[in-house]
């Protein structure tokens, strides 16, 4: 029996560690996410009270952002079959636009609350900051292809 | 009868107890959002990752030496290994934004269950003595949002000698922290513990400083607990340079040994190390990582008769020096689910690393501190793929 629970730990480890290796976009995510944080801390040069205050914000915003996306991505694969029957189709066309009305209500109200915690000067720098973060990233998936 | 009913009993065992807790963690670990975001949407309620740990210490055989020669022991040695597991998980996370202000207040309430088993050899016992010892620490840390965060961690432990099946009534740890993030380079700490890390309790005052980014090089002193050099190399591996004290004490019946004349009476063993020496940890991904720990300790043992676990003159105890030699320590941590995005927001890398540094007064747990992002100053991802930007972009962005 004792040798057995031992066992037992053993596979739990080598199970879990796959487990554990079975995730390469949360990985992927998470480096573009402190990317961004690089790029945009450089661009704004946000002293350490802005820093303090902005990025807690910041922080939830992106949240809610990517839990709209993955619930966006979610929903359109179940409904993008090569048939859609009337209904499919309205479910999926009603998706799209919650997730675009949602999409802009969130940035209103987040912007709004950045108005709080940034210069409006340092605001519009990061509206160019988060385009250019973008295009760098579009960039480098053109290089690389 | 008490005991066969403790091993009989599945519920009872740590190892029970962690998974029920982990699958409530992973099924409570997202959360609605506000009316803002439409139903369905869940966002991630904490900002610690569940996470299982298992670690391994050991020392070689060391030679012991006596501060008085009042007992003759032949062959005087002692050795010591430990294994934990356990088990770190956010019970609940609460958040208060108001709407016209940025700031961020929160409190977590994180809960520690850990089951240690310990072997001790040693020419001052007759056989090899196992303790096994379970401990749940519930630690809750306030947040204002702003520099200040205050930790206070609970920690009951309860030990049973496994030789005699015997088990010793419970102890209490307890750590509470007060933390100013001055800013990103620079923290510090005051607060008070009451510890067994120097082989007996004492309530021991925290001084701790910490200069150098927590997602970069960093010094940290935590006067009485730890003080550590820490260097990221790359992404992935930390390296670090630490000293530290640990022990524990320990209760149990003396029904072997020749040593101690009174047959049945209740031993109480301290035993307390420094340690020296270097960590190198690796961040295989956002669900694994790993530490090697090695160097070199030396320290003391000591044991009296305390049958009804009084407080003793210094006098009462056969005290031995330990002498120096080397130590091992690995560890494995497997992370599930997924938290917050914490990225730029040092109060609260210095909120994880609180969680991780303090607890369940067991100096070999090493939670390590993979959670907190590593500072990113080269502008490249690894293999991007159109897949990983494609929600970022418009057909705009194209032209």
């Amino acid at each position: 029996m004792k040798y057995l629970s031992k066992y037992i730990l053993i596979i739990c480890c080598i199970l879990l560690s796959f487990a554990a290796k079975a995730q390469p976009g949360a990985d992927k995510k998470e480096q573009i996410a402190s990317l961004r944080v690089a790029f945009i801390t450089k661009e704004l040069s946000l002293t350490s009270k802005e820093a303090q205050n902005f990025w807690p914000v910041y922080n939830e915003y992106q949240d809610k952002l990517d839990a709209l996306r993955t619930t966006r991505r979610k929903e359109n694969k179940k409904l993008l079959a090569e048939t859609l029957t009337d209904q499919e189709a309205e479910k999926f066309v009603d998706n799209e636009t919650d997730f675009r009305v949602n999409e802009a209500n969130l940035y209103k109200q987040y912007y709004n609350r950045f108005k709080q915690c940034l210069p409006i000067k340092k605001l519009a720098l990061l509206i160019k900051a988060e385009e250019d973060f973008k295009r760098e990233l579009l960039k480098q998936l053109k290089d690389k292809n | 009868m008490f005991n066969s009913h403790y091993k009989n009993s599945v519920i009872n065992h740590p190892l029970m107890l962690m998974c029920l807790l982990l699958f409530s963690m992973s099924s409570a670990s997202w959360a609605l959002t506000d009316s803002i975001v439409k139903k369905q949407v869940k966002v991630p309620r904490h900002y610690i990752r569940p996470s299982i740990y298992f670690s391994g210490y050991g020392i070689n055989q060391r030679e012991i030496t006596p501060r008085k020669d009042t007992l003759s022991i032949a062959g005087r040695y002692f050795e010591f290994a430990q294994r934990n597991f356990g088990l770190n998980a956010p019970l609940c996370t609460k958040t208060w934004a108001e709407n016209d202000s940025s700031e961020i207040k929160s409190f977590q309430l994180i809960t520690t269950i850990n089951s240690t088993r310990e072997k001790i050899e040693s020419s001052i016992l007759n056989e090899a003595r196992i303790f096994r010892r379970t401990s749940i620490a519930f630690k809750g840390i306030y947040s204002d949002g702003r520099k200040n965060s205050f930790f206070l961690a609970v920690a009951p432990f309860s030990s049973y000698d496994q030789y005699t099946n015997a088990r010793k009534g419970g102890r209490l740890a307890m750590v509470f922290i007060y933390n100013r993030t001055v800013s990103e380079k620079f923290s510090y700490r005051l607060g008070f513990m009451r510890t067994f890390v120097f082989g007996k309790r004492l309530p021991l005052p925290i001084i701790g400083f910490r200069f150098g980014r927590l997602d970069g090089v960093n010094f940290n002193i935590q006067l009485l607990r730890n003080m550590s050099l820490n260097v990221p190399l790359g992404k992935r591996f930390n390296y670090s340079l630490f000293t530290r004290p640990i022990g524990s004490a320990y209760s149990f019946k003396n029904d072997l040994n020749a040593s101690i004349p009174n047959f049945g009476s209740t031993l109480e063993l301290r035993r307390w190390e420094l340690l020296t020496g270097m960590t190198l940890s690796y961040k295989a991904s956002s669900r694994f990582s790993m530490f090697v720990s090695a160097g070199t300790s030396r320290g003391a043992i000591a044991f009296a008769e305390n049958t009804n676990r009084i407080i003793l003159k210094r006098d009462s105890y056969q005290q031995y020096d330990l002498r120096r030699g080397g130590f091992m320590n690995i560890g494995l941590n497997f992370y599930f689910g997924r938290s917050k995005q914490i990225n730029g927001n040092y109060t609260m890398y210095d909120v994880l690393d609180l969680n991780s540094t303090y607890g369940n007064d067991d100096n070999n747990i090493n939670l390590g501190n993979s959670q907190i992002p590593a500072q990113n100053k080269a502008m490249q991802v690894k293999n991007l793929q159109f897949n990983d930007v494609k929600d970022l972009i418009s057909e705009t962005d194209i032209y």
